[in-house]
């Protein structure tokens, strides 16, 4: 299988990054993910993004690097249309509706700027009226790339791209800034959607005892976090 | 608590939808939009009713009236594009409701649990069928 990860690891200032994004989002929590697995931690971006106190003081985000990950975004989605040999016509944001995280929504208004050849668009799952469930410009036969904060099993991206595929449109690929390796890059393949992450378990595995001491210090439950040990494709019920 | 209350909130909410439909049929040339608002009216004063003591089958009938206003409005009132065939359909769809919301204050007068229940089941089959209709519409329209 190709590199699904497009972070530059070589590069300690993007590294750092997202590192600082992993700490201003995790969260130690009962969480439960969209396709029904229950969770000791997720990604909180809409705290990572209004800032968030914490025992080591307060972590936010601040402008110059909300303009970095704007830039990386573009660069990376310009990077995938090269690696598939293919243009995006639209970028899309999920709507989860009541279910969060709805941070990444703020930086969909960034990253459609930045992307003056592409429509963004909304994509609201829990529409049951299919026309009211893609918002913007949207045209049947466009190639959508749908842009979404952390994928678990991939269940959200799936029912997103259902209701895209309904009005005749191709998700030829998902990206995501986590994966987290819980099943969702095979689940999607079986649907010809390729899944990328910007980062990986694997890419925040050294910070983790460091994540960790962050949590304790909040009085948080201590996170399971060993990603290693859960089973790839068991956790999303065949959909065939 | 006085059943009279739940009883009259649903002949209500009922009757305000056949008027309602009876003034769009009346004046074709109104352009009128069917209102949810007899609907909303009912989900407020449910929602309030709800928090009281009430025995498990009007709790199960006001959660089950909520939760089914919040699917229309969170489906088919916020943010959906207009058509003529959709609003048609959204016509009919508040009428049919307002003719089973008389019968359900009715069989929920006379306490008739059997009657009841498929009243509920026809709300949901009226609802549900007209959205079918609604995709079908919008994919023809494709």
């Amino acid at each position: 299988m190709s590199k699904r990860t497009l972070c530059n690891t070589n590069d300690p200032k993007e590294m750092d990054m997202w590192i600082k994004i992993a700490k201003a989002a995790l969260k130690s929590s009962s969480y439960n993910a969209n396709s029904g697995i229950a969770t000791s931690f997720y990604f909180d971006f809409d705290e990572s993004i209004l800032g968030r106190r914490t025992a080591e003081g307060l972590f936010k985000v601040n402008a110059t690097e909300i303009d970095e990950i704007q830039k990386k975004i573009t660069k990376y989605i310009s990077e995938l249309e090269n690696k598939l040999s293919l243009t995006f016509d639209n970028i899309a944001f999920i709507d989860k509706g009541n279910v969060g995280p709805v941070g990444i929504i703020g930086l969909m208004a960034l990253v459609a700027i930045s992307l003056k050849d592409k429509n963004c668009l909304i994509v609201r799952p829990r529409k049951r009226l299919i026309n009211a469930s893609v918002k913007g410009n949207f045209k049947k036969g466009n190639n959508v790339l749908i842009l979404t904060d952390v994928v678990t099993s991939g269940s959200t991206i799936y029912q997103a791209a259902n209701k895209i595929w309904q009005l005749g449109g191709s998700v030829p690929c998902a990206l995501a800034w986590l994966d987290r390796n819980l099943g969702a890059s095979e689940n999607l393949a079986q649907y010809g959607v390729n899944l990328y992450s910007i980062v990986g378990p694997k890419d925040l595995s050294n910070t983790w005892t460091d994540l960790k001491k962050t949590l304790q210090k909040d009085k948080q439950k201590e996170c399971f976090i060993d990603f290693g040990s859960y089973s790839s494709t068991s956790v999303w019920p065949s959909l065939n | 608590m006085d059943k009279s209350i739940i009883q009259a909130t649903l002949k209500q909410a009922g009757d305000d939808l056949l008027d309602q439909a009876k003034k769009i049929a009346a004046d074709s040339e109104a352009q009128e939009l069917a209102s949810a608002r007899p609907l909303k009216e009912m989900h407020l004063k449910f929602s309030q009713l709800i928090q009281l003591p009430l025995n498990s089958d009007d709790r199960f009938l006001l959660f089950f009236m909520t939760t089914y206003i919040d699917d229309i409005f969170a489906n088919l009132l916020l943010d959906s594009p207009f058509s003529t065939e959709i609003e048609e359909a959204r016509e009919i769809l508040f009428k049919e409701i307002g003719e089973l919301l008389h019968r359900l204050a009715g069989a929920y007068l006379k306490n008739q649990q059997g009657e009841l229940f498929e009243i509920l089941k026809e709300l949901t089959r009226v609802y549900l069928e007209k959205i079918d209709r609604m995709n079908q519409v919008a994919m023809e329209v494709l």
